[in-house]
């Protein structure tokens, strides 16, 4: 914050000013700048290039006024005017480098950065290239101090471009009720460099120093947000760079890797490149060596009189990881301790740190220095390369002490290259359940070949964090303390365990981590067997499966694989018990893996690929894996075998009949459970039971016997596992016979044709729609076509003697040849054997399941089936009324009152009472229809007679 | 139908095996009030057939009319509820479940919804007994917190409701809940009675055996018997009419395994390991226990080991057994011991051939 609050200006002649007033500006102007955007709001808008004179009276004014709050502020006796207040300043003010010895940054970049401000000060503007440069560096290294030192230096003019504060919502809404528009941070900025291009620092004459030169600092680039934003910044520096001739330090502060999200880091990279191919040159400071920021540090001791242990001033600097602003607030607050007096020598006692090497020191403090360090995040993979590469100093660089723990040549390993683990794992924010998959599924790609005890080592002390992961699961859920103790604890024996255990680590190349593997497979496992619960028993509701049905449906396919054993836990057992996973897994499965291939080879020789895919294999995770780059650490594709693949390799093609069954089933079951609802699928099956009823003769005059209706009753059963009852078939046929007759009749006209392949009428447009204002129905023909209709010949078409049939003839003409036998009814075939090989498996696979498995059940379907009758009954009335309605209603509409008083008045010779009497009448719905049925020149004989007739009878 | 199940004794006076335990077990319930029992035993000697031959003779053939149901359950545990899904097996008077399968939950299901379902007497008790049966699977694999629970169960409600629990090893079964079960051990049948019942279901499928077949399929089966007739089934779907030299099929994960054993022997290094790690997770994806896993790569290591070596191998393969069941990654443990076998036999031959 130091720096932001400083001065402005610092012009040359700032060198001869008391410190105290320097520090009295330091402190004010904040304040006086925030106060001048709010009382004056009309400055808001100026870029933030305020400039201080001494004889601005307006500023004295002020610092009287904030005195007062100064105090508060602060919280000191001493009054901002008091010469000497030592603590009343941060030291990084105080200290600020006054000349080129006290600044920390190294020699030749301070030369190099001030020969250039040189010359372009000395040259006439515009002769040698841009007059931009461009400072980076990380945080804290001294970019501006030195180009304020270096203006001093050779005399320049000073100006700075501050980035202003960002303009929050409250002060915003303030502004609008002020009448102040707002303007983006970025605006102001914009167009603050294009007045420097255009006119220069014209403000310079303002003191009337003219004469002096001017350097202009952009210290802090404003935030941008977003591309567009970044555009336009990058932009209008590029403009600057080119057009400027005033000298330019634009200084850009490196962020570190880890602490700041890519995508501005590469911004920034980006504007710097760009600025640098417009012509500016670029210098980048490194951070601050330690010895440096030491030597700072102890001269700030020396004058703040207090004494700091050497190893301490070490330390601070060591943690302030080459930022000299942070370091000298460390100090300062280090020196802050409440009893510590400044000429006490003192501090000694508070940390003593033995002196050891550095290393040592340093592995040491790294857990505790955390009140001087600033804090690093590393991503968990760079923390897992660090533990995995398990880099070492090549030897033991300071012989061990002698008290130090001994340990047998065999246990040592040399001192780590990085900071102790448990500090890179608080830094990387690691947990330790994942830190040690990860370590597990990768830390024997890191091994080298031969070393197998390491391999154990490693493995064992793996196993040792699990354990203490795992060990009081749950039970501690109360005391996280301890839970977390706990875990601390096995991150830390995992990781030790792994840097222990590489003793012999493999030349180091590049490998790629993975991912756990064991993720996946717990997560496959522990999600199929949440899933499968579920999906399994409401299909098992009512249906029992035999062990013939089982086998069909549930070939042991791994991947759905507990999956499936939860159902066969079921099965097994004659569905009455549950049974052990694991009995199932090692004993059940096996067998049945056999059972299952030897029954059914060679009838399943279809293999598909998709199942493969279902599968949750490992050989196929590898494979991927293999694509990245640990192609010796793979088993060759030639010794795996899957554990499917040893069994039975013929056995895949099932995979994907099994999931369609399965898809098919719910549905089918809610079908039984309510009315009969029919499916074009179920419609063709029965259209094809009917043929078959009709090419065993069992046809008598267009109707089916009895006998014929129960054998269809129940072959439909069979393939459907639908208990419909003959009823429910016969509506159907009912249904089928008008289709037939309207196709028929559809087929009967010339405007139609019928494809065969689809099954679909074609026609044009306009018959079309000529045709269905006939017959309503029509329109889903016209829709979906008639697939089945050269059954529907077979089937209704008049017997005439021979068998020929009008149609079947010649369409159906294929239909008996899938007939191969073609008995009379008297014996049922067991298996109508010969369809379509898929129609074959639904109706085996059917076959199993629905056979009523309890008496219980039997008698829930007996009632079940009166009530379907009920409500069919129901339905068929109300269907019936609802007919006779509409038919009323029709008739109405053909013969109403209005079109037979448009009949009346057409009529010629009507007298008038004749013409009422006939009203009278029309109020009668019989007589109005057969007012309008009769022929012209009779109705109004009949319309006489019929008035003559009721007024008789009045009369 | 299987022939396991087919053969299986629907009554106590069918049983073949352990007829001295199904005796004693129908004297108990015709005799007296039936206490809770704790079946134990290893796999495949007939627990499960017993219960279930013991509840048809306590309710009768009602027994047998269970209907599966999948049930989910909301449990209020102070600041949230938790959701369980649970599969149970019921008739009218008995439910079945494994409250193992909802995992680390296990106690809410023995808090709550065993205890729900113990409270409520049975409705329909037309002078049969006056109390319902809770069989529970796989007992030993209850958490520590659900076995406590379930004491609490059994003493509560034990007026109307008998806890029939069923496990493979009842160490893992707190003193608790055992002394509070009449404890019934079912042990693996001998060989003989294994033959005996291969006998009897090859006579009944009308099948010709030849002398010493039956004897050879028991040695194979490891004293369990329901591989046993599995194995039976699959010789006879393999080929038959039987021939006394006819290769008895092994289970394919016992294959895989003698694979991996094999592979270890063949190559010891890290990176042959790693090979082996995948191949134990494909086990483990196929639901193969990881103890079991364990217990047969050391049967088949020691096959092929040299005799000096087996003790050690014995004593690591024990040793990592032990922490895999403390510990929470099997995959970790199983793969210790596998270095640790690598290691161990490395040193051995560079020890013997130098």
């Amino acid at each position: 914050m130091g720096r932001r609050n400083t001065i402005v200006i610092s012009s040359s002649d700032d060198e001869d000013y008391e410190p105290s007033s320097r520090m009295k500006r330091s402190y004010e102007k904040p304040k006086l700048r925030s106060s001048v955007t709010r009382t004056n709001p009309s400055r808001a808008k100026k870029p933030r290039l305020s400039r201080l004179s001494r004889e601005s009276s307006n500023v004295d004014e002020m610092r009287l006024a904030f005195e007062d709050f100064d105090e508060v502020l602060n919280g000191f006796k001493v009054s901002a005017g008091y010469r000497r207040s030592n603590s009343k300043e941060l030291w990084v003010d105080k200290y600020k480098p006054r000349s080129m010895e006290e600044l920390a940054v190294h020699k030749k970049k301070v030369e190099e950065v001030k020969s250039w401000f040189e010359e372009r000060l000395r040259t006439p503007k515009g002769e040698i290239g841009s007059s931009v440069l461009i400072i980076s560096g990380q945080a804290g290294v001294g970019k501006s101090a030195t180009v304020r030192l270096i203006a001093s230096q050779i005399g320049a003019q000073l100006c700075e471009w501050n980035t202003p504060t960002p303009t929050i919502w409250q002060e915003h809404v303030h502004n609008l009720s002020a009448g102040i528009n707002y303007t983006s941070k970025l605006d102001e900025f914009e167009s603050f460099v294009e007045r420097v291009r255009k006119y220069g620092l014209i403000s310079s004459s303002f003191n009337g120093k003219s004469k002096s030169s001017i350097i202009l600092v952009i210290d802090d680039l404003p935030v941008t947000n977003g591309r567009a934003a970044f555009e336009r910044l990058r932009r209008c520096l590029v403009l600057l760079v080119r057009s400027t001739w005033v000298p330019t330090a634009i200084l850009i502060t490196d962020y570190g890797d880890a602490d700041s999200p890519g995508l501005i880091a590469r911004w920034l990279e980006e504007l710097q490149s760009s600025l640098e191919s417009a012509g500016a040159r670029k210098v980048s400071f490194n951070p601050i060596t330690n010895n440096s920021i030491k030597k700072i540090l102890s001269r700030i001791c020396r004058q703040e009189h207090c004494n700091v242990a050497a190893e301490d001033i070490d330390l601070i600097a060591k943690a302030s990881g080459g930022d000299i602003r942070h370091a000298i607030t460390s100090l300062q607050l280090y020196c802050l301790k409440p009893d510590v007096e400044y000429d006490l020598p003192a501090s000694n006692s508070i940390l003593s740190y033995p002196k050891e090497n550095a290393n040592e020191l340093n592995a040491f403090n790294g857990g505790f220095s955390s009140q001087y360090g600033r804090d690093e995040t590393l991503t968990l993979f760079h923390a897992l390369g660090k533990f995995l590469h398990n880099k070492r100093e090549t030897e033991n660089v300071a012989g061990l002490d002698q008290n130090a723990f001994c340990v047998g040549e065999k246990f040592s390993r040399l001192p780590f290259k990085m900071d102790s683990p448990e500090k890179i794992l608080c830094q990387a924010h690691g947990q330790s359940r994942p830190i040690t998959d990860f370590l597990h599924e990768n830390v024997l790609d890191f091994l080298s070949d031969e070393a197998m005890d390491d391999a154990w080592a490693v493995a064992s002390y793996l196993g040792d964090a699990d354990l203490l992961l795992a060990s009081f699961r749950g039970m501690l859920a109360k005391h996280s303390e301890t839970e977390n103790v706990l875990q601390s604890a096995a991150a830390s024996v995992a990781v030790r365990g792994v840097l222990y255990g590489n003793f012999h680590p493999s030349p180091s190349r590049w490998h790629a981590i993975r991912k756990p593997k064991l993720w996946q497979i717990e997560q496959s496992l522990s999600h199929n067997q949440v899933n499968k619960i579920s999906s399994v028993s409401s299909s098992f509701r009512n249906l029992k499966f035999t062990y013939k049905a089982f086998k069909k449906k549930f070939p042991p396919v791994i991947g759905s694989l507990q999956n499936e054993m939860l159902r066969q836990r079921f099965i097994l057992y004659g569905g009455s018990s549950l049974s052990e996973v694991s009995s199932i897994a090692t004993e059940y499965t096996p067998a049945l893996k056999w059972l299952g291939y030897r029954t059914s080879g060679g009838l399943e020789t279809r293999d598909s690929d998709n199942d493969s895919s279902q599968r949750m294999s490992i050989d196929e995770q590898e494979s991927e894996i293999s694509d990245d780059d640990i192609e010796d650490c793979l088993p060759k594709k030639q010794t795996k075998h899957s554990l499917t693949e040893i069994a039975e390799p013929g056995r895949r093609g099932m995979a994907s009949r099994v999931t369609r069954s399965r898809r098919q089933q719910p549905s089918q079951q809610q079908e039984q459970q309510s009315r009969a609802r029919w499916t074009t699928f179920l419609t063709k099956i029965l259209a094809d039971l009917l043929v078959e009823q009709v090419h065993r003769g069992n046809r008598q005059n267009s109707s089916f016997s009895k006998k014929a209706w129960k054998s269809m009753c129940d072959d439909f059963c069979k393939k459907t596992s639908l208990k419909w009852d003959k009823e429910q078939l016969k509506n159907r046929y009912g249904v089928l016979r008008r289709q037939y007759v309207l196709v028929k009749s559809l087929l009967d006209q010339t405007d139609f044709s019928w494809n065969e392949s689809t099954g679909d009428v074609i026609g044009n447009d306009e018959a079309w729609a000529e045709f269905i204002k006939g017959h309503p129905d029509a329109e889903t023909i016209k829709t979906s076509g008639c697939p089945i209709y050269k059954q529907l010949c077979t089937i209704f078409s008049e017997p005439t003697t021979n068998g020929k049939h009008d149609y079947s003839a010649e369409l159906g003409g294929d239909v008996p040849s899938s007939l191969p036998s073609l008995e009379p009814l008297s014996t049922i075939q067991e298996e109508s054997s010969s369809e379509s090989e898929e129609a074959e498996d639904v109706a085996d696979d059917q076959d199993d399941t629905v056979q009523p498995s309890a008496p219980g059940i039997n008698r829930k379907r007996g009632r079940k089936g009166i009530d379907d009758a009920i409500a069919a009954a129901i339905l068929e009335m109300a269907a019936a009324s609802k007919l006779r309605t509409a038919a009323v209603r029709q008739s109405k509409a053909r013969y109403s009152i209005a079109s037979c008083i448009k009949e009346l008045d057409e009529l010629q010779g009507v007298e008038e009472r004749v013409y009422f009497a006939a009203l009278d009448l029309f109020n009668n719905p019989n007589a109005r229809e057969m007012f309008l049925s009769l022929k012209g020149d009779k109705r109004l004989t009949w319309l006489q007679r019929k008035c003559v007739a009721p007024s008789n009878a009045r009369g | 139908m299987l022939w396991v199940d087919k053969y299986r004794p629907k009554t106590l006076d069918q049983v073949m095996v352990h007829q001295d335990i199904a005796q004693n077990l129908k004297k108990l319930v015709t005799e007296q009030d039936c206490p809770h029992l704790l079946f134990y035993g290893p796999s495949g000697s007939g627990k499960k057939t017993l219960i279930m031959a013991l509840l048809r003779q306590i309710f009768g053939s009602s027994a047998e009319k269970v209907k599966v149901e999948n049930r989910n359950w909301k449990i209020d545990i102070g600041s949230r509820t938790i959701d369980l899904e649970l599969t149970t097996l019921s008739s009218t008077n008995h439910v079945e479940l494994s409250p193992s399968d909802v995992g680390f939950q296990d106690r809410y299901v023995v808090q709550e919804i065993i205890k729900e379902m113990a409270k409520n007497r049975p409705i329909d008790t037309k002078g049969r007994k006056g109390y319902k049966v809770l069989v529970l699977n796989e007992v030993d694999k209850l958490s520590r917190q659900a076995q406590h629970s379930l004491r609490r169960t059994m003493e509560k409600y034990s007026a109307s409701c008998r806890l029939i629990l069923c496990c493979n090893s009842s160490s893992k079964v707190t003193e608790a809940i055992r002394s509070r079960c009449l404890n019934i051990r079912v042990n693996a049948p001998s060989e003989e009675q294994i033959i005996k019942v291969l006998e009897f279901v090859g006579k009944k499928e009308g099948l010709q055996l030849p002398s010493g077949f039956a004897a050879r399929i028991a040695e194979k089966t490891n004293r369990s018997l329901r591989r046993a007739i599995l194995s039976f089934e699959t010789c006879r779907v393999q080929q038959y009419p039987f021939t006394s030299s006819q290769a008895i099929p092994p289970m394919d994960w016992e294959e895989y395994i003698s694979e991996i054993a094999t592979d270890i022997m063949k190559e010891q290094s890290p990176k042959r390991l790693f090979q082996v790690r995948g191949k134990v997770y494909e086990l483990l994806i196929n639901c193969i226990p990881p103890e079991i896993i364990l217990k047969r790569l050391l049967h088949e290591l020691l096959k092929k080991l040299d005799a000096e070596l087996k003790h050690e191998i014995c004593h690591w393969a024990a040793y990592y057994e032990h922490r895999m069941r403390l510990g929470q990654k099997a995959i970790f443990h199983i793969e210790a011991f596998v270095a640790k076998f690598m290691s161990i036999y490395k040193a051995f031959l560079i020890a013997t051939f130098g």
